[in-house]
């Protein structure tokens, strides 16, 4: 999981192209405007700049989000000018990572998203049991192309991490987990 | 009066069954997890912070810092038996940890790591006695300007130190400090970022958002390399534990050098223990006779970066418990222990709380002794952590996060916030943004926000207040030129490197 480091230090990444720039441009601009609205649009909030000693509420707020959007913009201009100064086309074309690689993390994140009404339905014990039992079975096979071996892996492994989590977090922490 | 404070604190815990047997299991898992590649000691206690919740203070303490310094020891496990670093501590470790293994000294290599680490630890906490009261009594004269001006600094050191650029970590810093305003404001109750949601009124947890940022989002950009076949990973034998005690005692002068260099450099806000140990190893490189020996299984190389790295736990303490600045990402963690018991770290806690700053000290002595005892007991077995297969581990370590998100406040909103912030820490990952300063946000961002409206409220609104303090004055020059180093150093090189160019081509 971890990469070797002495290879690490060998090959350093390369340097951020000009789309990675724009990405990074647009992750803080969509934030700054997620932000922005949320202030603006607030009327008690706007009304306490100002109103007295304090500087209010909003004062903070609006300079994070004034320099953010600073930030942003000169990210995105970097960007767009590296782009356009850049004759190297494969460069440009570079993408930030390979689409296949996050559908395994955006599996276990919707996965996870559902997990607490599962928990609501059927407790927590079985729900668990749903989540990691189907993840490790498929990863097994992934990893050794053995059908079977990858379900008994599966079928073993949910019945342990269910019941571990079951004895320190429902029995030792009594956290009422569905 | 110190001495008897932590010498009660002490004698609390060893006569506690229930505190002795927290400790131990903390040490226990510290190490564990130390060991498993992938998990790292932010990781390791992002995941178990949850668990600490519903004890008292003094025992959540205890058992996170016994995570805290066996992860570090059992990060060099792997470095030394496998050659892949458990903790980002142990980088440098397997540089001579791995070559002394492969030579057949495996276990003397990890009874160098672990004697280092302990004698390091106890170097450091020594330090963190030493100095943690006097800095705390120079900052009990700090008032409102000085706090801000601290937390800019604080905030600003965090991003200038983390991987990557430093303007896009200051943004990053700059998210979490906005991520801290969400919810009521303190001062007058009206509601900010809030879209009239009651998921988020209550603010957003400190807990949640380390879980997901440095839990979830781990296990997100690993499970693709989880899901490739691999070969099966083939620990070396252990052989031999104990080194011949003439050598080993013939280490002392590199075991106090990166002792006290890991102390030192730990102590700096947001240098870190990769930075510590990379630095213990390069000044011992220097000073060695034989500095040839080094990459082929020096035990100095050993040595001396591990002493580095538990000591500089004591130097990361430092500023945590005496201003409130977390020194990296793992007191960032630990920080949110703290204040998930109603406990702020800084200066007033050493007037407020002295006994719960004697318990830091005594928890530390503990963890310290624990993982010496635990580490040795387990050196003979602890290969087999390694044949964990990894995507069992990170399945597991999901279903972690989210009933550990859960646990917290027993409420479902915090399991959404924590999956918002492992989706985060995974986008962060994606854009090669730094993920450490969107929590150094958080936690700077009320300190910040409190100390700077009063600073102008006494200021009567005008911005003089910050100039007539020396103290708030020195730290925001600093931060600005920590900010404006990294910008201009580029052009300044280009315009050193022209003038050269220019002067060779004139004597030509």
């Amino acid at each position: 999981m971890t990469a070797d480091t002495s290879d690490q230090a060998q090959s350093a990444p390369p340097a951020p192209s000009p789309a990675q720039d724009l990405a990074v441009g647009l992750f803080f601009a969509v934030f700054c405007a997620v932000g922005w609205y949320s202030l603006l649009s607030g009327e008690t909030l706007m009304a306490s700049l100002g109103a007295g000693l304090d500087p209010g509420p909003a004062f903070l707020p609006m300079l994070v989000l004034g320099l953010l959007s600073l930030g942003a913009a000169l990210i995105l201009i970097k960007g767009f000018y590296r782009l356009a100064k850049s004759r190297d086309r494969d460069e440009n074309r570079r993408p930030i990572s390979s689409p296949g690689m996050h559908g395994y993390a955006m599996a276990v994140l919707v996965t996870l998203a559902l997990l607490p009404s599962v928990m609501g339905w059927l407790g927590f014990v079985p729900a668990a049991f749903l989540f990691v039992f189907p993840w490790i079975a498929w990863l097994a096979w992934q990893r050794t192309r053995r059908p079977w071996r990858s379900l008994l892996a599966g079928l073993l492994y949910a019945a342990l991490i269910s019941a571990f989590l079951y004895l320190v977090f429902v029995k030792a922490l009594k956290v009422p987990l569905g | 009066m110190l001495f008897s404070d932590f010498l009660s604190s002490l004698l609390g815990v060893l006569a506690s069954p229930y505190g002795m047997g927290l400790a131990v299991l903390g040490t226990l898992l510290g190490i564990l997890l130390g060991a498993m590649p992938g998990v790292s000691s932010t990781m390791a206690l992002a995941i178990l912070l949850p668990v600490s919740f519903t004890m008292d203070p003094h025992l959540a303490i205890l058992f996170l810092l016994s995570v805290f310094v066996a992860s570090v020891y059992g990060g060099s496990i792997s470095a030394i038996l496998i050659n892949i670093p458990g903790t980002p501590g142990a980088i440098v470790t397997q540089l001579d940890g791995y070559p002394m293994a492969q030579k057949g000294k495996a276990g003397q290599a990890l009874t160098y790591a672990l004697t280092s680490s302990t004698i390091g630890g106890l170097i450091g906490l020594l330090l963190l006695i030493l100095i943690a009261p006097m800095m705390a009594a120079a900052a009990l004269n700090f008032r409102s300007p000085e706090f801000a001006a601290v937390a800019v600094f604080g905030l600003v050191l965090l991003a200038y130190a983390s991987p990557g650029s430093t303007v896009r970590g200051m943004l990053v810093g700059a998210l979490g400090l906005l991520c801290g305003m969400v919810g009521f404001d303190s001062l007058t109750d009206i509601p900010r970022f809030t879209f009239d949601s009651t998921l988020l009124e209550g603010g957003i947890d400190l807990v949640p958002l380390c879980v997901g940022l440095f839990g979830l989002a781990e296990v997100m950009k690993n499970l693709v390399g989880a899901a490739k076949p691999v070969g099966q990973t083939l620990a070396p034998k252990i052989g031999k534990l104990m080194p011949p005690w003439r050598e080993m005692l013939g280490h002392w002068k590199t075991l106090l050098r990166g002792s006290f260099i890991g102390a030192g450099v730990g102590a700096i806000p947001a240098a870190g223990s990769a930075i510590a140990v990379a630095i213990a190893y390069a000044q011992e490189v220097r000073l060695s006779k034989r500095p040839e020996r080094f990459g082929q299984g020096a035990e100095e190389g050993v040595v001396a970066p591990e002493a580095a790295n538990s000591s500089s736990i004591g130097g990361t303490l430092i500023p945590m418990m005496t201003l409130g600045i977390p020194g990296d990402a793992i007191t960032a963690v630990l920080m949110g222990s703290l204040l998930i018991h109603g406990l702020r770290p800084g200066p007033n806690l050493f007037v407020e709380n002295p006994q719960f700053v004697s318990g830091v000290y005594a928890s530390f002595f503990l963890a310290l002794v624990l993982t010496l005892l635990v580490g040795l007991l387990l050196m003979r077995w602890v290969s087999w952590v390694m044949k964990i297969p990894a995507h069992v581990l990170l399945v597991g370590i999901s279903v972690l996060c989210l009933v550990g998100a859960f646990a917290i406040r027993n409420s479902a909103a915090d399991i959404y916030v924590m999956l918002f912030f492992g989706l985060l820490g995974y986008l962060l990952n994606l854009l090669r943004l730094p993920a450490a300063p969107l929590a150094f946000g958080l936690i700077l961002g009320p300190l910040l926000e409190e100390n700077l409206r009063r600073s102008l409220i006494l200021g009567r609104g005008s911005w003089q207040v910050f100039i007539g303090s020396p103290i708030a004055v020195t730290l925001i020059v600093l931060s600005v030129v920590a900010i404006a180093l990294p910008i201009l150093a580029p052009g300044f090189v280009r315009i050193r490197d022209d003038v050269r160019r220019a002067r060779t081509t004139y004597y030509q």
